[in-house]
This record gives structure tokens, sequence and C-alpha cells, in this order.
């Protein structure tokens, strides 16, 4: 596909993770932070040449104070257009001014891999959804890194116009073939599956999808999991939510077999539009670090203080994650635990029950294959997400925020509830339509996506 | 004899290699709740695909959605094309961010009319009222809107 595959060599490739320090790689860390009870911090960064990329990422270990960095790759690269990347870094190298917007991995090759791994103490995982990250993953894993954090599905629904999901799935077979072979020779990949981003979801719209990322990556020989916890603002429902996926995604491993699969978990605060003003977003991201150390999650993922505005800069960054590290180092040794609360509990219950429903569904119109299934499941809506960028899904369901901020169905779609399900979410509905004295509607369902950056959970009606 | 609603078919479709889809799904989404007969082209399409799928599905309009701010560029030609294609009368509807200098809001709106689009939505327009534009456009009258989604 382009010239710097052919320097990857496996067995090299093996003997460089080995020569590393333990928790230089990320599934030591990750599972370190599991067996100390730690939260710990990873930012999401990218950028195009070595020098700007290693510069950025030694500034996040060292003035940022966090436990993992990323490479963001570029979105050129993710798309496989590796002649215009190629050109475009070059351009870059010669000017000095940043022409990608992230690190482009494949063009860098194994060694442009290794200069970033070897200048700092830290683990590197690879970042970034992309229908086809075959030769990024054989460059970016032999260059060093020991992750990747993105899927098939998630990949699937926003990335993509009309790509089978067959077809992506099976790029993901590779990959995950991929880090299941290095597993099997003593060297540990982290895969933080993603499902679907939220917007206005209720949470089941994440698990099931993640729970099928993390099965067929188990099929393939992954035993490092980490499961991504989109947290949308609510606490209870949030809380709720990352208590149901840690159960779940280990009943669903251990029914078919994969009971050597460790999991660890990951959580970050949702895409979409943010504050403008930096004082409001300091709020935001303490707000999200607690919600995350009362989660109990080992990697948490921050938004930045001027993404708003341009991509963030390193300084933004460092910022960002030195208010995160702040929230964080005071909860964490309190082990405070509100996960027994009664309405965590409650939210736990609707999400797992949604989930299994839809994850059964799947199975049996795969017949337990859960590939078959999953791609029948789209077909039919029996999987489907709200604002999809692929005309293949149903698109049908719609989420709407009930009184008290959390996600809800405003329209179920094909999805195969029951009606006891049913009847909660419009119960929920019907306590707003109480509350605000009219019918929720489309625009309700407009100013409940924009709520956060106009600055509260629930829009002023 | 009036038409009923569902006779009425939109295209509707986000122009150019702009990828936010939210917008135009929730239009989709409250259009066909509305009883639209709507044929949805979602991202990264261009002028002639919006047209090709106008004369297959018999569209009584084009809803163009662009959030990128290159909307001069992608829309140039559009009424022009339209007229090329023999469906030179049909409804052209825009709307999302669609100039990335700030200017009054009159003279963006001037700027697109003139490039022959019938109706120019300012950037936040929420769905009912947009709906209500087009209702008041295609001349259809208000009390067959009572359809709810399904929740």
């Amino acid at each position: 596909m382009w010239p710097t595959g052919k320097e990857v060599d496996l067995k090299d490739a093996f003997k460089y993770h080995h020569g590393m320090p333990p928790l230089k790689n990320a599934s030591n860390k990750a599972m370190e932070a599991l067996r100390t009870g730690k939260t710990m911090m990873c930012p999401s960064t990218g950028k195009d040449t070595i020098e700007a990329h290693r510069g950025l990422l030694q500034y996040m270990q060292n003035e940022a104070k966090v436990e993992f960095v990323t490479t963001y790759i570029d979105s050129l690269t993710r798309n496989c257009k590796f002649e215009i990347a190629s050109q475009e870094l070059k351009k870059a190298m010669d000017t000095g001014n940043p022409r990608l917007n992230g690190f482009p991995v494949v063009e860098h090759g194994v060694k442009g891999n290794r200069e970033i791994i070897n200048a700092l103490n830290i683990p590197v995982l690879l970042f970034g959804p992309t229908p086809d990250a075959r030769l990024t993953h054989e460059i970016g894993l032999a260059g060093g890194h020991t992750g990747y954090s993105g899927g098939p599905l998630i990949s699937f629904w926003n990335y993509t116009k009309n790509v089978p999901v067959e077809q992506i799935i099976h790029n993901f077979q590779y990959i995950n073939r991929l880090m299941g072979h290095y597993e099997e020779h003593g060297v540990p990949m982290l895969y933080c599956v993603s499902g679907a981003m939220p917007a206005t979801s209720p949470p089941s719209l994440m698990l099931a999808p993640e729970i099928i990322e993390v099965l067929i990556a188990a099929e393939q020989g992954v035993k490092h999991m980490q499961l991504n916890c989109w947290v949308q603002g609510h606490f209870a429902q949030d809380l709720g939510m990352i208590v149901t996926f840690r159960k779940l995604a280990r009943e669903y491993l251990d029914r078919f077999g994969y009971n050597d699969v460790k999991l660890t978990t990951y959580c970050v605060s949702p895409t979409g539009r943010f504050p403008l003003e930096q004082d409001q977003v300091y709020g935001l991201i303490s707000y999200y670090s607690v919600l995350a150390v009362l989660g109990q999650v080992q990697v948490v993922g921050s938004r930045t203080i001027d993404e708003a505005h341009h991509i963030p800069t390193k300084h933004g960054t460092a910022h960002s994650f030195r208010c995160a590290g702040m929230a964080i180092n005071m909860l964490q040794a309190q082990h405070f635990n509100v996960l027994d609360n009664a309405d965590v509990r409650q939210e736990a219950y609707y999400t797992e029950i949604e989930t299994r429903a839809m994850l059964e569904k799947v199975l049996q119109l795969g017949n337990n294959d859960i590939v078959v299934g999953t791609a029948a499941a789209i077909a039919e809506g029996v999987l489907d997400q709200p604002y999809s960028t692929s005309q293949l899904v149903k698109s049908k369901v719609m989420g709407v925020k009930d009184a008290t901020g959390a996600a809800r169905f405003y329209d179920f779609g094909n999805l195969p509830f029951d009606a006891e399900i049913r009847e909660f979410h419009r119960s929920k509905i019907a306590e707003r339509e109480k509350v605000i004295g009219k019918k929720v509607d489309y625009d309700i369902v407009v100013k409940d996506l924009t709520a956060v950056s106009d600055g509260a959970i629930l829009p002023i009606l | 004899m009036s038409r009923k609603i569902n006779e009425y078919s939109l295209i509707t479709g986000v122009i150019g290699e702009d990828v936010h889809v939210t917008g135009i799904r929730i239009m989709e989404h409250a259009l066909r709740s509305t009883g639209f007969t709507v044929y949805s082209l979602g991202i990264h399409n261009s002028q002639d695909d919006f047209i090709r799928a106008a004369i297959e599905h018999k569209a009584d309009a084009i809803l163009v959605s662009s959030l990128g701010g290159h909307a001069e560029i992608l829309v140039d030609g559009f009424r022009q094309r339209c007229e090329q294609a023999n469906i030179g009368k049909i409804h052209l509807c825009l709307g999302g961010q669609l100039v990335i200098q700030e200017e009054p809001w009159k003279t963006t709106e001037k700027r697109f009319k003139q490039m022959g689009f019938d109706r120019v939505h300012k950037p936040f327009i929420l769905p009912k009222d947009a709906i209500e534009h087009l209702m008041t456009d295609l001349n259809i009258r208000q009390e067959t809107m009572d359809k709810q989604p399904s929740a």
C-alpha cells in the first residue's frame, strides 16, 4: 500500500517491545491502575512532524504529568490517502508550519515512530477511528505503540458514507489478529473499543456496539481490552452505565469462553459543541474528572479549554490536564463509593436490560455469529444510531433529555425493546413535559444537544 | 384538489466534503414525522447528486445543508444546473453555517437568493420554523401537521 510497509519486521518488533520497561506498555500500565485503584490520565494528541509530535508528547509527560499519551493519526492517513499526506508532510517539514491534523504514522515509517517512542517514559497509544487502519497498525505497533483506540462500529457509524459494515469488521479482524499475534509473542496490546459516539443517547446505544467490538476482538486473540465509557454529564446515568458495562462485557466474554481477556475502563466526556469561555470549560473538566474517579475507571481522557476555538495547543492541553489532575488527586484517596446509590442502580438496571435486548437479538439474527448478526441487525435497525454519517444506517432512533438531564428515547426506531423499557422512557419524558408545561418536540431535541455548550445540563426553554 | 402531504417528496443532504450530519438528520426525522416523503442523500454530495435524485424521485424541493462555511463555493451555479436538467422551477432551500466571514444576515441571505435559492435559513433555525416556512413555500395547509414520532 505504501513503501514504508516494507520496514515492518515482526521479529524485530517483538525484540524492540521486549526491550521496553514493563510500565511503558499500555496494557501493563492499565492493569497497574486497576490493581492500585488509580485513575490515570490520557490526552488526545497528534502533530505532523517528528519534532512537533515528540515535543508535544514530552510536554504532556513532563508538564501535564499524564500517565499515557496518544498518537492521533491525521485524517488523510486514516483514509489511506498516503500520497497526499506524504506531500503535505514534506511541506510541513520544509516550512516548519503544520499541515496535517495528526501524526502520519504510515508516512513516518517504523523508524520515525520509534523516534517518538524512544523519547518518552510512558506508554503511547494509536488514536483515531477509521474504516481501514491495517497498515497504520502494522507500522505503528512495530514502531512501539502499545495499543489503539477505535473500532469497527464507531468507524462505521461516524466515519463512512457507503462502506458496508462487514468490510470494516474484516479490516478490524486483521488489526485484532495482529494484536493477538503480539500477545502470543509476549507483547501485551491494549485495544480500546469505542462503540458509538453519544448525542443525547441512552447509554445502551453505546454499550451494545462496544460489546460487539469486544467479542469480535476476542475472537482474534486480543487479550487486553479497555471499555470506552462515553459519559454525557448525568451522574446517575453515567455511573450506572459504567457499572453495567463492566458487568456485561465480562459476562458476554465468559459466555463465549474468553475468560482470559482482561478488562479495564476508560472514560471521556462527549464530543460535540463545547462552551467558548475557558472558565466554563475548567468547570466541566473538573466535573467529568470527579465522575471518572467515582466511576472507578482506570484511564480518563478530557476535552481541552481551547478546542472550541482551534486544534488544542500544547499549553491548552497541559492546562486542561493539570485541572483534571487536581480534581482526581483530591478525590482519589477517599475511595468514596456511590455506585450503590438508588438512582445509579435504577439507571444501571435499564441500561442492562436494553443492552441485553439488543445483543440477544443480534446473536439470534446471526445464529450466534456476532459478525453476521451485526450486519443483519444494522440492516433492520435493531442496532441504530441517531446521527450517523452512513447511509446504510436506519437513523430512526433519537434521544431527548428528561427533567433531570438524563438521555431518554424520544423515538425507539426498530430497537427490540419490550413494554417495560418503553414505558420507563415515556414516563421520564412525561415528567419533563409536566415541568416545562408542553410536549417535547424536535426543537427541544436540538436545544438539548447544545445545552452544555450554552452553560447547563438542560437548556433554558 | 390539494395533494396529501405524503405526496410531497423532498431531497435532503449535505453538500461538499462536509461531514456535519446532525442538523440534517434531525430535519429529516422532523420532516418525515410531519408526513413528507424524504429521500436522504447523507453527506458528501455534489450538486449533480442532488439534481439526479430530484429527477429520479420527481421531487418538489431540494434541501441543502452546509456547515463548513464554504457554501458560496459549493452551491454556485446550482439553479442553472437545475435549469439545464429541466427542473428549473424546483424549490431550492439552503441552511447551516453558510459563510466564514462575519456579515449582516441580510447580506448573506441576499447573496444566496441571488444565486437562485428560494429560501435561505439563518444558522440555528429550529425545525418547527424551518418546516413552517417549507409548508408556506410549497402552499401546504397546516392542519395536516399532526403526526408524532413513535415514542
